[in-house]
């Protein structure tokens, strides 16, 4: 330590070190001339005998200067000067390498970018450092439930918390307005705790928030204001309709307040906020305001109180979530919550699926870049190969290894900054592309493109420079080491190979989940299907009053001629919602639960959905005890024989016994990807009313909702279609392909790259070898095919080793294979073959050359 | 570099010790130094001259002496070097382990003297 500072201080003074050495010099050579003069030597010779005596000057002062710390630093100018010189000379292979490192690090940046801004970057939000998030550790999607979050809210004294959900694409169909309204939810304190003023009007007052009871308010966004009325000062007390709801216009939010944002997400402000009572007026048939086991992207937000602490705030919350266990048995699991300052990185957020997604894209864009820098660190090689001439030279001036070693750092540094700095560009103008909105480069972003610099700097370079810093001091300075630098860049195309072929593997198996997810039939005849929601608990109709007007909106929508029958299903098929039920067999009610999906439905579901039974019978509809589950339900609970007749129960807390009166073919119910998940149907009669058409469902969506809305013009009527669903979902698994394979794709190119790099390379060393086979009477196939087979091997061991790395991560991406297996045979082989293929032809090309080698030419050539 | 037949190559990392052995007799400049460790060791330890410049510097670094400008007797502008206390421990050490690696290498060396 203090021989470092002492360093710092020597490097700081360094010109006068400098000068008082030079003097100090001086004086010796003087005292040793006159020394020698006195003993008798002529002065002419006394001056030079003095100087030999002394020894080279001018590497006795860069010795000297060594220890205050100036060379290192001088020096590695020098290097840079001269590694940029050095560079100009092969504008060609430079473009290739910085082209190759940007690609790399513009995709790890992108990924990064994104990342950053739904995770790290601190929220846009004011005195954002006493704000804290809550998660009741209830579910994977974070969050907490309504009535969870009022008793947290009530009871932690150290924090003020309010609740709101993300923007909601509430779309009702029968809607003039075309476009969808964006909606949030917001509890009446929310923009107390966020301290966010409105720019016009006001916010909520608490009182307009009183669930079950409140006033239809709705502050707006100022994007909405300004697309929607032009930014009218007088939009304040006019109404806007939200499901057929009229809600007055209290207030406008000012351009850059875009709202909490939901956890793990970068936030969009919504079009407009309403107060958190009105979920159900939003979302008719459901109250998710209710129950303490319901998660659905509600987020709770709080203010930390004056004085008090994280520490302290999380003991309160703790002290509440075991009050809330104790005073809730059977209604809710226990559950260990959270709470972390908004501006800090929890990796407690990083939970589900976004978390597994955004891992493989971190994971992926990380061995693109490791190929990139592979590649480059095998031309880079290649380079230092042929440099060997001049690092000899250097190498018996005196210079030492370390020197070398840095200079082709110095070198690889100069491009990895130049690749970065580019890369980073195209980061930028990626993510504009793919999200739309502007991620902003900040700090941290700069410090992971520095990362980024330093790892491409030290894989690229670091090969190469030991590489070099080794070349022998031969008498013969023109010889090198052709076989040594050919199996280092083998082993680096073997590793690129491997990471080629798990990405392409990837991409492969995402594309056969595509194709199965498109012809997975979905069981049931979607194009005819309509789901009705009607919001009619919300307008006081309960018990037999809702049942009467239920039945009488099925008999007018029945009336419609296009329509065939109509049925009752909680949650709808292929509507978003999903309900799951742990289930257990009625004679292991101990025994850990089968997790199944589940709907209630009427017993016309069956001709309405046209469910194959395969075994038993469908619901009977006069006994409330009946089940219908899937074969894979069936296979999980009863592995070796029969379920019908047998007794099961479900539910955790409120158990319910059922006996299995038959089995369904194994069809997506729910979603596409869930063909072979448990199911399990169970009487009801409430829900939504699934509708059978004889035409496309579309066309009769608004005749459907006039003729319901007709019964009580109050009611507020939505039309979904299932076909709809099922498309999104469609389209959402093609785009995961194609990021896939375009990463694969790319990552393949480059290692492409190194494949014909090698092959080219060993033609020109082989020139000689080739020209002595011809002229002994070889073939020109021979010739090709002689450096093919050599450029090959290296791969035929990265295919090996990628498909064992390959075989271990798909087990990932199951739940996106919509069926297909994760080993599947036929992406596998293909994905070799083809990988196989394209390697060959990679090392063809440049092969061909062999064939021209004129044996005459080649073996005059040395 | 200037390399004569009678005179004794210094074995390494001896440099070190000899200028701090030197400095135990008081402070000197680097000419000083020089003809110090020649006239002690009759001639036959020659410093490469040069190559005490830079082990002054490393010296003066690492904390084992110390130096200031003062005027030598013909009245010139000279450094002058004196050992720290740091220095001083660190010479025991050095000469202690010396002794033994001497003593090691002349039993070894004895031997084989005699036995012709």
């Amino acid at each position: 330590m203090l021989l470092l500072i002492r360093r710092v201080i020597a490097f700081c003074r360094r010109e006068r070190l400098d000068r008082e050495l030079a003097e100090e010099i001086q004086l010796h050579l003087e005292l040793r001339r006159r020394s020698l003069v006195e003993n008798g030597m002529p002065p002419a010779d006394a001056e030079r005998e003095a100087r030999r005596q002394f020894g080279n000057l001018t590497v006795i002062r860069e010795r000297s200067r060594d220890y205050w710390g100036s060379v290192a630093v001088t020096s590695f100018f020098q290097d840079l000067k001269f590694g940029a010189r050095m560079l100009a000379r092969s504008p060609g292979l430079c473009a290739v390498v910085v082209l190759t490192i940007a690609f790399g690090a513009g995709l790890n940046s992108a990924v990064f970018l994104q990342f950053n801004d739904a995770f790290l970057r601190s929220p846009d939000l004011t005195n954002a450092e006493t704000l804290v998030w809550l998660d009741d550790g209830g579910q994977r999607t974070g969050g907490t439930t309504y009535p969870d979050y009022v008793d947290y809210r009530d009871r932690v004294a150290a924090i003020d918390f309010a609740a709101f959900t993300g923007g909601g694409n509430r779309k009702p169909a029968a809607s003039a307005e075309a476009q969808g309204i964006d909606v949030a939810l917001a509890s009446g304190n929310y923009f107390q705790v966020l301290q966010a003023p409105a720019a016009l009007g006001r916010t909520f007052v608490p009182s307009e928030d009183l669930p079950p009871l409140g006033t239809a308010v709705a502050v707006l966004s100022d994007g909405y204001w300004a697309r929607q009325f032009g930014r009218s000062p007088d939009v304040l007390g006019r109404t806007i309709d939200l499901n057929f709801k009229p809600f007055t216009i209290v207030g406008v939010m000012p351009p850059g307040f875009s709202g909490a944002g939901r956890r793990g997400t970068t936030a969009f402000p919504p079009d407009v906020w309403v107060p958190m009572w009105c979920q159900p007026m939003l979302e008719p048939g459901s109250n998710l305001l209710r129950g303490r086991t319901m998660w659905w992207g509600l987020q709770a937000i709080g203010r930390l109180r004056q004085d008090a602490g994280i520490p302290q705030a999380r003991a309160q919350v703790a002290t509440v979530a075991a009050a809330l266990d104790a005073e809730y048995p059977g209604q809710r699991h226990p559950r260990a919550p959270w709470v972390w300052g908004v501006t800090h990185f929890d990796s407690r957020v990083l939970r589900g699926e976004e978390a597994v997604m955004l891992g493989i894209a971190g994971a992926a864009t990380m061995l693109v870049m490791l190929i990139a820098c592979g590649n480059v660190a095998g031309l880079l090689l290649a380079r230092a190969a042929a440099r060997q001439q001049e690092i000899a030279i250097r190498l018996s001036l005196g210079a030492s290894r370390v020197r070398i070693i840095r200079q082709f750092l110095a070198e690889g540094l100069t491009l990895a900054l130049a690749g970065t700095v580019f890369g980073l560009i195209v980061a930028g103008w990626m993510t504009g592309i793919v999200s739309g909105g502007a991620a902003s480069i900040d700090g941290r972003i700069l410090l992971y493109a520095a990362f980024l610099t330093v790892v491409a700097t030290i894989s690229a370079g670091w090969l190469p420079a030991v590489q070099a810093s080794r070349t022998a001091l031969h008498p013969d300075m023109t010889r090198s080491h052709p076989a040594r630098i050919g199996r280092l860049r083998a082993s680096l195309v073997g590793i690129e190979v491997a990471i080629s072929l798990v990405l392409l593997l990837t991409a492969a198996l995402l594309l056969r989940g595509v194709a199965r997810a498109n012809v997975v039939d979905p069981g049931m005849p979607v194009d005819q299907l309509l789901a009705i929601s009607i919001d009619a608990n919300r307008h006081g109709y309960e018990g037999a009053r809702l049942d009467a007007m239920v039945r009488e909106a099925r008999r007018q929508i029945e009336s419609i001629p296009a329509v065939r029958s109509t049925a009752l299903v909680s949650p709808a098929p292929f509507s978003g919602a999903r309900a799951s039920t742990g289930v257990r067999r009625g004679d292991q009610l101990d025994a850990q639960g089968v997790t199944s999906f589940t709907a209630a439905v009427s017993p016309e579901f069956l001709g309405v959905a046209d469910l194959p039974i395969v075994h038993g019978r469908w619901l009977s509809g006069t006994s409330d005890e009946e089940v219908v589950i899937n074969e894979s339900l069936a296979a999980r609970l009863w592995p070796d024989g029969s379920p019908l007749g047998q007794r099961l129960t479900t539910g955790d807390f409120n158990r319910q016994s059922y006996v299995v009166v038959g089995v369904a073919r194994d069809d997506p119910y729910a979603e596409l990807r869930h063909q072979h998940e448990p199911f399990l149907f169970r009487p009801g009669r409430s829900g939504t009313i699934l509708v059978r058409t004889s035409g496309p469902a579309a066309g009769v969506a608004r005749s459907a909702t006039a003729v319901v809305k007709q019964l009580d013009t109050r009611l507020t009527v939505s039309a979904a279609l299932p076909a709809d669903r099922i498309a999104e979902d469609r389209g959402a698994g093609r785009r995961l392909v194609s990021a896939a394979a375009g990463m694969g794709g790319l990552a393949l190119l480059i290692a492409l790259g190194g494949i014909a790099a090698i092959a080219s390379h060993s033609v020109s060393l082989r020139t000689r070898e080739i020209g002595i086979r011809m002229a002994l009477g070889a073939r020109r196939f021979d010739a090709v095919a002689l450096i093919v087979r050599r450029a090959l091997a290296p791969v035929a061991i990265g295919v090996a080793a990628g498909l064992v790395i390959a075989s271990l991560v798909s087990r990932l991406l199951e739940r996106q294979l919509y069926g297909v297996s994760a080993l599947d045979p036929v992406s596998f082989t293909g994905t070799v073959l083809f990988l196989f293929l394209a390697a060959a032809v990679a090392a063809w090309l440049p092969a061909r050359r062999a064939a021209r080698v004129d044996p005459i030419t080649a073996l005059r050539h040395e | 570099m200037g390399k004569s037949q009678s005179k004794q190559e210094l074995l390494p990392g001896t440099l070190d010790m000899l200028i701090l052995k030197s400095l135990t007799r008081g402070v000197m400049h680097g000419y000083g130094i020089v003809e110090h460790i020649r006239s002690l060791s009759d001639d036959v330890l020659r410093v490469e001259e040069g190559s005490l410049y830079p082990a002054l510097q490393r010296l003066q670094m690492q904390g084992l002496i110390a130096s200031e400008w003062g005027h030598s007797v013909n009245n010139r502008r000279a450094r002058y070097y004196r050992l720290t206390a740091t220095g001083r421990k660190q010479l025991g050490l050095v000469e202690s382990s010396f002794e033994r690696l001497i003593a090691a290498i002349s039993r070894v060396m004895k031997p084989a003297r005699e036995t012709p």
